[in-house]
């Protein structure tokens, strides 16, 4: 998405209605699926203790009074409860779901095909979006009946097994304190970081949360003194980014490096006005949160629709503050519906400074994954959901398409060519699942001159940038929290402690920094060895080659 | 002080190493953490057609 943003922006490209309704639902298609998957099949197992189960799950944790587990046929807080390891496999089935979802418009997910410079390559029939609103619906349900549920009840019960430190999942992991989002979902056509009227909004916020800073796109830069980088890329901006290794991959100055030298990471490390900031669901939520609190931002999404349990029901079942009538709700009602109906559990009332913690980051999550859902397939600000505002072909229209203006609104696509012998630049700005990522290309005569993708990942799991104690992210918010009562060196029960907290304290993060490849047949022999040199160069090599 | 070196994490998408120190009362005293694979995607898309980009970019997944 960032990729194709940039060059929209290079080129100057305004998106068609379809185009942009589209992108917005491709994209949020992919969200949804990617947040059931990390809390469910990434994170759940953090809380519950599915050692039960046998290989290939065990041996778990303990179960310690520091670490509290909770059992495994632990069910979520509903007047009928579900069993929330049952919930774990259903997500399985809702995850494929959401990736056909997408998978209609895009042809595949979450890599998808479609999304090209100038819009979406896809021309919308009532089929599509017919069997897209029977899929989105039925994930709504299950984010409303099972997701955010089982989300509370984690949070609640994880905090009431009688452990004085429990709370410390809701408090502890406020730094950096700074957050940063590009903001998602636009109402607008033309190039994306031209306007601001967007659905999760854009800007960053420090801690306590109490303002929406505008974005300043030039104070981005990112730092190598503690990566496998040269010295000479410190401190640059993505616009201008370079990415060179210290020296080949097998030169000794490399692991001279590796062993003596202060670099730890191949990840850069990304600043904003020199500032380590988070990126993620709980930036995009708290900037949306303060936006809806002045006024700044008043968009509303619905909980409407066939099939859907009432939230409102669930959320009265819960005793918490039901959402406005008629069913439409800021993100700012969303989370202090949340925060309502877990305070009332833990018995401490949690304000949206709590969000800076493990858990909020996974409250976060949950709440926008409903929030995109329901944009995606309820309604958006009293206009019909996404799905609704496409513009469909009629089926006569067939035959006119093939010579019809390049813009015809029922096609999400527009072709624009790339100009010989003009030197351009653009930046793409998107939220990814897990957060800000920025694409920045210069053109020169049709080729890519220069190209830098800063992601989120990058963002949340960076090493130090400046000195010892510019701390990334997440590294700042293990600092100086407890992770075990006492000495861990002294057994293995506090050792083991240890262990899963920093896993819960890492996990919200939500990191992902897979790119290897591997090709394998499903019985996983090898097919081919691929060595990619830093200059981009590939050379493939027979199977049994070291 | 106990020095816990998780490699890899598991349950997130890639690979990655920790290594943190906890002082004898429970608390961190220091957090690295270390990415173990070169991207690279910058230097595989010089000089290439400006619409190699969003499929080349795209492997980079859900980051």
């Amino acid at each position: 998405m960032a990729s194709v943003r940039c060059i929209d922006d290079a080129l100057g490209i305004t998106l068609n209605e379809n185009g942009r309704l589209l992108r917005n639902i491709i994209h949020g298609a992919d969200t949804v699926m990617s947040h059931i998957l990390h809390f469910y099949h990434l994170s759940a197992v953090d809380f519950i203790d599915v050692s039960a189960l046998g290989s290939p799950w065990g041996p778990q944790f303990g179960v310690t009074s520091n670490a509290p587990l909770l059992p495994i046929d632990v069910q979520n807080l509903l007047p009928t409860p579900d069993c929330i390891v049952l919930n774990y496999v259903k997500a399985l089935d809702i995850r494929r779901d959401a990736h056909t979802l997408g998978a209609i418009f895009s042809g595949r997910q979450p890599i998808q095909n479609a999304i090209v410079p100038g819009g979406v390559s896809c021309m919308v029939t009532k089929t599509d979006i017919d069997t897209a609103r029977i899929l989105c619906n039925k994930i709504r349900n299950f984010i409303n009946t099972a997701y955010l549920v089982d989300v509370v009840t984690v949070a609640s019960r994880t905090a009431a097994l009688g452990d004085s430190n429990a709370l410390t999942y809701w408090t502890a992991g406020t730094n950096p304190g700074h957050l940063l989002a590009y903001g998602e979902y636009p109402f607008f056509n033309e190039p994306f970081q031209t306007k601001t009227d967007l659905l999760l909004d854009r800007g960053t916020v420090a801690y306590p949360p109490a303002a929406l800073v505008a974005l300043s796109l030039t104070s981005i830069k990112e730092r190598v003194k503690y990566s496998y980088y040269t010295a000479a890329t410190d401190n640059l901006h993505p616009s201008v980014g370079v990415t060179t290794p210290l020296s080949s991959l097998t030169s000794p100055s490399l692991e001279t490096a590796q062993e003596n030298g202060p670099q730890y990471s191949w990840l850069k490390a990304p600043r904003y006005g020199g500032l380590a900031h988070e990126v993620g669901p709980i930036a995009r939520m708290v900037a949306t949160y303060l936006a809806n609190s002045t006024g700044a931002n008043t968009h509303t999404v619905s909980d409407i629709g066939a099939g859907i349990s009432d939230f409102n029901t669930i959320l009265s079942a819960l005793s918490a503050t039901v959402l406005p009538t008629p069913a439409a709700y800021t993100v700012q009602d969303l989370v202090t519906s949340a925060l309502d109906a877990v305070s009332d559990r833990v018995g401490v009332v949690l304000t949206a400074n709590n969000l800076f913690s493990p858990l909020g980051r996974h409250a976060c999550r949950a709440l926008e994954c409903k929030y995109i859902a329901d944009a995606l397939g309820g309604d958006v600000d009293g206009l019909g959901s996404w799905l609704d505002q496409l513009t469909l072909v009629a089926a006569t229209d067939f035959d006119a398409l093939d010579s019809a203006a390049a813009n015809n609104v029922a096609f999400g696509y527009t072709y624009y060519p790339i100009p010989k012998k003009l030197s351009l630049s653009g930046t793409g700005l998107a939220e990814a699942p897990r957060g800000a990522l920025g694409h920045w290309i210069s053109i020169v005569d049709q080729k890519i001159a220069n190209y830098q993708c800063v992601v989120p990942t990058t963002w949340n799991n960076c090493p130090k940038g400046s000195g010892p104690t510019d701390r990334g992210p997440s590294e700042s918010a293990l600092y100086g929290i407890p992770v075990c009562v006492g000495n861990p060196t002294v057994n293995s029960v506090l050792l083991n402690d240890a262990v899963l907290n920093i896993s819960r304290m890492l996990h919200p993060y939500d990191f992902c920094i897979a790119c290897a490849v591997h090709v394998v047949t499903p019985e996983g022999k090898e097919l081919a060895k691929f060595k990619m040199d830093t200059d981009g160069k590939i050379t493939k090599f027979p199977v049994d080659s070291e | 002080m106990a020095t816990i070196i998780i490699d890899p994490l598991t349950r997130i998408e890639g690979h990655n190493k920790w290594t943190v120190t906890v002082n004898t009362d429970g608390y961190v005293e220091e957090a690295n953490s270390t990415g173990t694979l070169f991207r690279g995607f910058e230097n595989i898309l010089k000089t290439r057609d400006p619409r190699d980009a969003p499929q080349i970019t795209q492997r980079i997944c859900g980051v």
